[in-house]
């Protein structure tokens, strides 16, 4: 995936002069700080601030804007230390995904989940200056902390995952759910359990309350939001798929579409593994709650976030003569998904 | 005997698992509210924080958003000169135009009229001719233009430009001084302590004075000088 990135970069890849957000780095993995990675780095390099009728930052939660500004403290640029970040927090989120797959399904799956989740279509976002790697590793942490019953490093991780996307506050439910399980079984500390299922809740509350101290507005990141075409309304959904036939839509949204109904496919195969609901509506709602928003835009990107979609595909690729050829299909996707971002927001 | 022993037994009981309970919820509460107290700590002490004076250009900027037209004043040999912009909607254009339809801002002036967007400048008359340089667009922003003053402020917000503050008192109106500094799109703006709405507004480059503003009227909006031949109005639209 780097290597595609470095060769995409060489290439000089499109040719066309499209204005894409960081394309002027002269950098060999630039393309890996492409389109949201330039605000991550403006949140860093200058803070939060609301400028209404415009595009503005406060859209973007604050974690790996934090983590970007503690590298750069240690002498790295921004664009070498979120691409260090994110790539080495890739690489903890796998390991720990994979711990994580032991203990929920069996180790067949886990083993194989990993491995696709590394090489989903999708999976070059993780690589790029996105909080996604990060969220990833601090959500895979904070389960495998709360099933082993280390309540509060499970919810430090928990706070940590949902102050780098908000979605991750819906990992509240099987917290919540593997709290009460091990309540029952009388070897809990039911407060600090408990706490942990809530610190995912507390941390994406302290966000609005930032800007509120910080920019003089609680309501900033909503606003934002809408600058960028986002706002949660009753009838989002039906928005989203009408924007798919708007003549003139961007077809790339088509992209998203396809990966959402997917992930929903595949979720639903997870619960031929015995998954509990707390799960399965964790996964679900990591991707279909954006859509209220009235666009499928990114959805492709939230859904890799969907823990148990994955685990839906090491079910249904169990068998060897599945697994290989869905595997190189899916690295083959991968290498172009990576050439394919100065094409399109991921 | 018995029954009585068990009845205490059993309140014994109830009131230690309320005891846990009440113990439990605390702790959760607890460890809630410690993490989000260092969550907050965190991006309190680790992100960079606006100066004053930018939110108050961002609050303009929100007032500017709000308002369609804006009526302006400026000094010309020693004689006011007034105009009047409105924010429209523009294309489609054939040639070096915007694709599709555009917002921008229609400038009246007594000399000419003017149609700004983000893309390109035109001089209005029976038809639209594209304008080559800045002039056109800082003409608009003088002019008091929403959509042109946005987008300057908003650049320059973008770019997080320094902006000084001073308070001034004006005819008992307490007003604000906001200094844009920047060596090439440096910009001065007076606004309302009380509203952010601007009152008055300054290029730093050249020698051009202090054009004071207004939001324009109802009555401002149906002059004659507004009205487009039929043939323009097919391509350009007050969007008030």
């Amino acid at each position: 995936m780097v290597a595609a990135a470095v060769a995409g970069r060489r290439l000089d890849w499109p040719h066309a002069s499209i204005h894409v957000p960081g394309a002027s780095s002269p950098h060999a993995l630039s393309l890996l700080s492409y389109w949201d990675g330039v605000w991550y780095r403006t949140i860093a390099e200058r803070g939060y601030l609301l400028i209404p009728g415009r595009q503005s930052d406060p859209a973007f939660f604050p974690l790996f804007p934090i983590a970007l500004r503690a590298l750069h403290g240690l002498g790295f640029s921004f664009l070498t230390a979120g691409i260090v970040m994110a790539n080495g927090a890739l690489i903890v989120g796998i390991v720990a995904f994979y711990e994580l797959g032991r203990r929920v399904v069996s180790a067949d799956v886990a083993e194989t989940s990993a491995l696709l989740a590394a090489f989903f279509p999708m999976s070059f976002v993780f690589s790029m200056t996105y909080p996604e790697s990060l969220v990833l590793a601090a959500l895979a942490l904070s389960l495998l902390w709360a099933l082993s019953g280390r309540w509060t490093l499970s919810a430090l991780a928990g706070a940590a995952a949902a102050l780098g996307r908000p979605e991750a506050m819906f990992f509240a439910l099987p917290l919540a759910a593997i709290a009460v399980a091990t309540g029952r079984t009388g070897r809990a500390a039911p407060g600090r359990a408990i706490g942990a299922a809530l610190a995912p809740i507390a941390s994406v509350a302290t966000f609005p309350l930032y800007l509120g101290w910080a920019i003089k507005n609680v309501s900033a990141w909503s606003l934002a939001q809408s600058a960028w075409g986002r706002s949660f309304e009753l009838n989002g959904i039906v928005r989203a798929v009408h924007q798919l036939h708007h003549p003139g839509t961007n077809p790339w949204l088509w992209r998203d579409a396809c990966l959402c109904v997917i992930y929903l496919g595949l979720i639903a195969a997870a619960r031929r593994l015995g998954l509990s609901w707390p799960w399965l509506l964790a996964g679900a709602a990591i991707v279909l709650l954006p859509l209220a928003t009235g666009t499928f835009m990114s959805d492709a990107r939230f859904g890799l976030l969907a823990l148990p979609a994955y685990w839906g595909l090491g079910a249904l690729t169990r068998r060897r003569a599945v697994r290989l050829p869905l595997l190189i299909l899916s690295a083959g996707l991968l290498v172009a998904g990576t050439l394919t971002i100065p094409l399109a927001t991921p | 005997m018995a029954s009585s022993d068990s009845s205490i037994e059993s309140a014994g009981r109830r009131s230690g698992r309320r005891r846990f309970a009440v113990a439990s919820g605390s702790i959760a509460a607890g460890l809630a509210a410690a993490l989000a107290g260092a969550t907050f700590g965190l991006q309190a002490v680790t992100l960079p924080r606006p100066s004053p004076g930018q939110l108050m250009a961002a609050k303009t900027m929100r007032w500017l958003t709000r308002h369609d037209a804006v009526e302006s004043v400026k000094i010309v040999h020693q004689r006011p000169v007034s105009s009047l912009c409105v924010n429209a909607v523009v294309g489609p254009l054939r040639g070096s135009g915007p694709p599709g339809r555009v917002h921008g801002s229609l400038l009246i002036t007594p000399h000419a009229r003017l149609l700004d967007t983000r893309f390109a400048a035109f001089r209005v008359g029976r038809t639209l001719r594209e304008e080559d340089g800045a002039a056109p667009s800082i003409q608009a922003v003088l002019a008091g233009c929403p959509r042109a003053l946005e987008r300057r402020i908003g650049g320059l917000l973008d770019d997080r430009v320094p902006v000084g503050v001073k308070r001034i008192l004006r005819g008992g109106e307490q007003l604000v001084r906001l200094a844009f500094a920047r060596r090439d799109r440096g910009l001065f703006l007076i606004v309302a302590l009380r509203t952010f709405a601007p009152v008055a507004v300054r290029i730093a480059r050249g020698r051009t004075g202090w054009t004071s503003l207004a939001p324009a009227e109802r009555r401002d909006l149906v002059a004659p000088s507004l009205r487009l031949s039929r043939r323009l109005r097919l391509v350009v639209k007050e969007d008030v």
